[in-house]
C-alpha cells in the first residue's frame, strides 16, 4: 500500500517553490514532466506532494522564461514523452533561487529559535 | 525555436504524462482501469491545466480576440445607454463620411475613364492687360494650327456642346448634344460599344449616341446604326453608341455630332472654343506652354484677323488645365472639399464624444478593471478587453453606417446641384464601404485609445478607494476633448454662419428684374415656311398674342438669353469715335423682342423699347443697358448714338441707339450689371439673323400653372416643335444660387450636428465630474455653501472649457474659412459679425449644457451624499 494518499504525513508545496525544485531536479539531468513530479517527490522522502495539474503550467513558464528547454523523446519504458533539461541560465537561476531560498530558511529558523529577541542595535 | 508551442504538442505532453502515471500505478498491483481514473485524478483538472497553457502564450490568437467582442458584447448589452448613445453617434458621423468620400472620391479622384487620362489637358489662355476674362477658352485656328504643328502634343480636338431637338419618331425632345471634331475620340482614348466613330467623310452627317439615350429611347435594340433621325438642324444617321461610362462633357450630353474643323473655314478672334490635347509623356507644363505660346504668336500672319485679334494674340499666355479641374468649376470643388472637411470635423467630435463615454465607462468600471488586475489579468489582456468594447461598438456603427448612407446617399444626390460631373455615376460602392471600414478601425482605435491606456495604469491601490471618490480629481484628459469638440464645432458653425449671411444677401440682390409671377419657356418651331427673320418674327408676334389672350396673362415678350439661364455671348462694338484698329468694347449681345421689358419689370430709362413692327421688318435700332451706354460713351447721352458691332466677321453695319435699359444680372446675381446691346428680333437685313427659338418670357400671377395651357397653343402653332426650358423665373433665380444653398444646408445641417454634440459632450464630462464630486459638494453644502455658490461653480468649470474651446475655435476658423472664398458674397471669409455671433452662441449653449448638471449638483441633500459612502 503506498503512503502517497495520506494526507497527514504530506505536505502541500509551499507556494513559489516548485519552480525552484523542478530547476534542483533537472539539474541532476534531464527528465520528462512525470519523472520530474517522482523525482520531487522521491527527493522529499515522499514527504511533499506534486500537484501534477500545475507541474506543466510551471514547465511551460520556466522554459518561455529560458531557463529551460523541452525536447520529445522516449523515455525508459519506450513511451514517448517530452524532455526537459536545464539551460546556462537555469543553471545561474537555480544558483541565485537556492542561495535565497538557504537566507529565507535561516532567517525563519532564527525567528523560530527559543531565546528572547536580541536589542537592535 | 522552442518560443511557440501548439495546443496540440502540451496535449501530447499531458497525455503522455497520464500514460506514465497509469503505468507506474499498474506497476504498483492496480487494475488498468483504476490506475487510469487514479492518474487523472491525481493530474487534477485537465482543462484548467490546458487553459493555463492557453494564456501563458504570448500571442493573442484569433480565439481570444474573439471572445474578447463576445465579452464586450456582452458587456454593452447590459448597458443599452450607453451603447445606443456611442453606436448612434459614431454611425451618423461614419455615414456622413462615407456618403461624401464616395461623392469625393467619384468626382474628384476616380480616374477618369479615358486612356492614361492623366496626360489630358485643357488648354486656355489669359491675356493681362487685355479685357478678356481672367481666363477664356481659344478657338479653331488654335485647334488647326496646335494640330499641325505641335511637336510635344499627342491629339487635339475642339468641341461645343449644347441642347438641341431630337426628333424619332412621334418623339420629339430638346437633348444635350455635343460638336466635338472627330478626332475627339481617338485623343481621349475611346471606343464605341456598338458601330463605329465618325470619319471625314460623314461631314456633319452622323451621329453617335450615348448609353443613356440608347436605352431610353431604342430600348437597347442595336437596329438604331444605320438609321436616320432628325436631330438638331437635319436628317443624321445614327453610326454608334458609346459605353455608358463616357459622358464628355457632362452628364448631360446625349449625342456627338460628327464634324471637321478645316483650316479654310476657319475665322480668327472667334474665340471660347474650349479645346482638349493630350500631352505626350514626360513633357512637362512649361516646355508646352513655351512650344503653344511660340506657335500661338504665328497665328495672326497665318489667318489674319483684325489688330484687335493681332493684339490680344501678342498678350496671350497658354494657360494647361488638367482635364477633371476643367469639367469640376472651383465653386464645386470648394462645395465638395468644403464638405468633406466639414463631415470629417464631425467625425472627430463623434469620436470624441464616443471616447468621453467610454472614458466614463471605464471610470465607472475602474473597480471592476482594478479587481481583474488583482487577479492577474495582464495589460496587454486589459488594453484588449478595453479595445473590443470600442471595436465592437464601432463595428456596429460601421454597418448601420453603410446602411445609412445607402439610404441618404439618394437623397443627397437629388439635392445636389446640377453640373457637377460624374455625379449620376455616384453610389455606395466597394471603395466606399471599403473606406468606412477602415475609418471605422481607425475609429475603434481612436476611442479606444484612451480608455485602454488608462486601464493599463490601473493602479492596484485604488482598490481600497469606494466606487465614488469622495474629492474629484481633474480630468483633462476628458476636458481637452471637450475643448477639441468646441473647437471643431466652432469651426463648422462660423463657416456655415458666412455661407447662411452669404445666402442672405445674395438672394437680397435687386438683379434689376422681377422674379415674381413670371413664366419662361422656349420651342423650337421646324417649318419650311420659317425661313428669315420676317417670317419667324411673324410667328413669333402671333404667338405672343395667343399668349396674352391667356387668362391673368399681363405682358409677354421673348428675348435670345433670359437672365440666368443659358449665359450670354460677348462680341465687340465700335463707336463712331473709334477705330476699328483698335480693340473696341467687349460687350454682351442679347436679342428681343414683345414686351420684355416690362414683362420682366426692366425699367426703361431713356427713349423707347422695340416696336411689334422692328420685330417683323429689317431695321438697324439697338436698345442698351446703361452700363453699356456708360462703357462706350462715358459722360455723352447715349440715345441716338451709332455703333459699329463687329459680328459675323463685318464691322460696317451701323446700328442706332433708341432706348436704355436698367442694368440686369445676366448670368449669376453675384456679378455687377452686365453691358448688354440688345438686337431687335429682325436685323439689318431679312436673312441678317433668324431668332427661331428664343425663351418667351411670360408675366402672369399664374406663372406656376401654365405649363399645360402654354404646350397646348405650341402644339396648335408648331406641331413639330419640342416645347423645352419650362421655368418660372423664381425656379431660376433659387438654382442660380443652389450651388451655395446647397452648400450652405449640407454644412448648416453638419454644424447643427457638431454643435449638438459638443453640447451633450460638455454635459456628460460635467455630469460625471458632479456625480464624482457629490460628496464634496455635500460637505461643502454642510459648511454653509449655497446652492447658488455650487452652481456657479459647476457652471464656471463648463464656461472655463467651453471658453478655451471657443478661443482655439476662433483661431482655426480664422485660418481656415478663407477656402471658402469661392463661395462667399459680398461677406468677408474673417466677418467679425459671423465670427461673433456663433462664438457667443456657443459659448451660451455651453452654459446651458453645465446648467442641468449645476442644477443636480445644487440639488444635493448634503445628509445624504455624506451618507452614501
Amino acid at each position: 500500500m503506498s503512503t502517497r494518499n495520506d494526507p497527514a504525513t504530506r505536505e502541500a508545496l509551499l507556494q513559489g517553490t516548485l519552480d525552484l525544485l523542478v530547476l534542483r531536479v533537472l539539474a541532476l539531468g534531464p527528465h520528462h514532466g512525470h519523472g520530474i513530479a517522482l523525482a520531487i517527490e522521491a527527493r522529499s522522502g515522499d514527504t511533499l506532494i506534486v500537484d501534477h495539474g500545475s507541474l506543466y503550467p510551471a514547465l511551460q513558464r520556466l522554459e518561455q522564461r529560458g531557463l529551460i528547454k523541452g525536447a520529445w523523446g522516449k523515455s525508459d519504458n519506450n513511451r514517448r514523452a517530452r524532455f526537459y533539461s536545464l539551460t546556462v541560465k537555469g543553471h545561474q537561476q537555480l544558483t541565485i533561487e537556492t542561495g535565497r531560498w538557504s537566507r529565507l530558511v535561516d532567517s525563519i529558523a532564527r525567528v523560530l529559535a527559543p531565546g528572547p529577541t536580541p536589542e537592535s542595535a | 525555436m522552442f518560443g511557440r508551442r501548439s495546443q496540440r504538442d502540451f496535449e501530447d505532453e499531458i497525455r503522455s504524462h497520464i500514460e506514465l502515471e497509469t503505468e507506474r500505478l499498474k506497476a504498483q498491483g492496480m487494475s488498468e482501469a483504476d490506475a487510469a481514473r487514479m492518474a487523472r485524478r491525481h493530474f487534477g483538472n485537465v482543462e484548467a491545466a490546458r487553459e493555463r497553457f492557453y494564456e501563458g502564450r504570448r500571442l493573442v490568437s484569433l480565439d481570444d480576440t474573439l471572445r474578447d467582442m463576445r465579452h464586450a458584447l456582452r458587456a454593452l448589452l447590459r448597458a443599452r445607454g450607453f451603447l445606443a448613445t456611442s453606436v448612434g453617434t459614431l454611425a451618423l458621423a461614419i455615414g456622413a463620411v462615407a456618403g461624401m468620400f464616395g461623392v469625393v472620391n467619384k468626382v474628384m479622384l476616380e480616374p477618369l475613364p479615358y486612356a492614361n487620362p492623366e496626360q489630358l489637358t485643357y488648354l486656355l489662355g489669359t491675356a493681362p492687360g487685355s479685357d478678356m476674362p481672367e481666363r477664356f477658352d481659344l478657338g479653331n485656328e488654335f485647334y488647326v494650327h496646335f494640330k499641325e504643328n505641335s511637336k510635344l502634343i499627342d491629339g487635339i480636338f475642339v468641341f461645343q456642346a449644347g441642347t438641341s431637338t431630337f426628333r424619332a419618331g412621334e418623339r420629339v425632345e430638346r437633348i444635350g448634344m455635343a460638336w466635338p471634331t472627330n478626332d475627339m475620340y481617338a485623343t481621349l482614348g475611346v471606343r464605341p460599344q456598338l458601330g463605329r466613330l465618325p470619319v471625314a467623310e460623314d461631314r456633319d452627317d452622323a451621329i453617335v449616341i450615348s448609353d443613356q439615350l440608347w436605352s431610353t429611347w431604342f430600348g437597347r435594340n442595336s437596329s438604331v446604326v444605320g438609321k436616320w433621325y432628325f436631330a438638331n438642324d437635319s436628317l443624321k444617321q445614327v453610326i454608334g453608341v458609346m459605353p455608358p461610362e463616357f459622358a464628355f462633357p457632362s452628364d448631360q450630353t446625349m449625342m456627338w455630332i460628327s464634324g471637321e474643323v478645316r483650316a479654310a473655314d476657319v475665322t480668327p478672334g472667334n474665340l471660347g472654343i474650349p479645346v482638349v490635347a493630350r500631352v505626350k509623356d514626360g513633357v512637362t507644363t512649361e516646355r508646352l506652354s513655351t512650344e503653344l505660346k511660340q506657335l500661338a504668336s504665328q497665328l495672326p500672319a497665318r489667318f489674319g484677323g483684325r489688330a484687335a485679334y493681332a493684339k490680344i494674340i501678342e498678350q496671350y499666355r497658354p494657360i494647361l488645365l488638367p482635364m477633371r479641374d476643367g469639367m469640376i468649376g472651383p465653386a464645386v470643388r470648394t462645395s465638395l472639399l468644403v464638405l468633406l472637411g466639414a463631415v470629417a470635423l464631425v467625425l472627430l467630435i463623434a469620436c470624441a464624444n464616443v471616447a468621453n463615454l467610454f472614458m466614463v465607462r471605464a471610470e465607472t468600471r475602474r473597480r471592476d478593471i482594478t479587481v481583474r488586475r488583482a487577479i492577474g489579468a495582464s495589460t496587454g489582456q486589459l488594453v484588449r478587453y478595453t479595445l473590443a468594447e470600442s471595436f465592437v461598438v464601432a463595428l456596429i456603427a460601421g454597418v448601420l453606417a453603410v446602411v445609412l448612407s445607402a439610404v441618404t446617399l439618394p437623397v443627397f444626390l437629388r439635392a445636389a446641384p446640377e453640373g457637377i460631373p460624374r455625379l449620376s455615376e455616384v453610389s455606395l460602392d466597394l471603395p466606399t464601404v471599403g473606406a468606412t471600414f477602415l475609418l471605422v478601425i481607425i475609429v475603434a482605435l481612436l476611442c479606444g485609445a484612451a480608455p485602454a491606456w488608462r486601464a493599463s495604469s490601473a493602479d492596484l491601490s485604488r482598490l481600497r478607494e469606494s466606487g465614488r471618490g469622495s474629492i474629484g480629481g481633474r480630468h483633462w484628459g476628458r476636458d481637452v476633448l471637450v475643448v477639441l469638440q468646441t473647437a471643431l464645432a466652432l469651426v463648422l458653425l462660423i463657416g456655415s454662419a458666412l455661407l447662411v449671411q452669404s445666402s442672405r444677401r445674395l438672394s437680397k440682390v435687386n438683379p434689376g428684374y422681377d422674379v415674381r409671377n413670371i413664366y419662361t419657356f422656349q420651342f423650337a418651331p421646324q417649318q419650311p415656311n420659317l425661313r428669315d427673320g420676317p417670317s419667324l418674327g411673324q410667328m413669333h408676334l402671333t404667338m405672343m398674342d395667343r399668349l396674352r389672350a391667356l387668362p391673368g396673362v399681363s405682358a409677354v415678350g421673348v428675348v435670345n438669353n433670359i437672365p440666368l439661364d443659358e449665359g450670354t455671348g460677348g462680341f465687340r462694338v465700335y463707336t463712331d469715335a473709334m477705330s476699328t484698329e483698335g480693340t473696341g468694347h467687349l460687350v454682351d449681345l442679347n436679342f428681343t423682342g414683345g414686351d420684355y421689358f416690362k414683362a420682366m419689370g426692366i425699367t426703361l430709362l431713356q427713349g423707347r423699347a422695340f416696336t411689334n413692327h422692328e420685330a417683323i421688318t429689317p431695321n438697324t435700332n439697338v436698345v442698351i443697358s446703361r452700363s453699356a451706354a456708360e462703357k462706350l460713351w462715358p459722360g455723352y447721352n447715349a440715345l441716338g448714338q451709332r455703333i459699329r458691332p463687329s459680328f459675323g466677321g463685318q464691322d460696317t453695319l451701323v446700328f442706332t441707339v433708341v432706348g436704355i435699359v436698367n442694368d440686369v444680372k445676366q448670368d449669376d446675381w453675384r456679378g455687377a450689371g452686365e453691358a448688354i446691346i440688345y438686337f431687335p428680333l429682325t436685323g439689318p437685313s431679312p436673312d441678317a439673323w433668324g431668332m427661331g427659338s428664343p425663351a418667351y418670357v411670360v408675366k402672369s400671377p399664374r406663372a406656376a400653372v401654365l405649363k399645360e395651357e402654354v404646350r397646348q397653343l405650341v402644339r396648335a402653332i408648331a406641331p413639330e416643335a419640342p416645347v423645352y426650358r419650362e421655368y418660372t423665373m423664381e425656379f431660376l433665380a433659387q438654382r442660380s444660387m443652389l450651388q451655395l444653398s446647397f452648400t450652405t444646408l449640407t454644412l448648416g445641417v453638419l454644424s447643427v450636428l457638431a454643435l449638438l454634440l459638443g453640447a451633450v459632450g460638455l454635459y456628460g464630462v460635467l455630469s460625471y465630474v458632479v456625480a464624482q464630486r457629490t460628496r464634496e459638494i455635500g460637505v461643502r453644502m454642510a459648511l454653509g455653501a449655497t446652492a447658488n455658490v455650487v452652481r456657479r461653480q459647476v457652471v464656471s468649470q463648463g464656461t472655463m472649457v467651453v471658453l478655451i474651446g471657443a478661443a482655439i475655435g476662433v483661431g482655426a476658423a480664422y485660418m481656415t474659412t478663407r477656402f471658402l472664398a469661392n463661395l462667399l458674397y459680398d461677406v468677408k471669409p474673417v466677418d467679425p459679425i459671423a465670427f461673433g455671433v456663433t462664438s457667443a452662441m456657443m459659448i451660451v449653449i455651453g452654459m446651458l449644457a453645465s446648467y442641468v448638471p449645476a442644477r443636480r449638483a445644487s440639488s444635493v441633500d448634503p445628509m445624504m451624499a455624506l451618507r452614501s459612502d
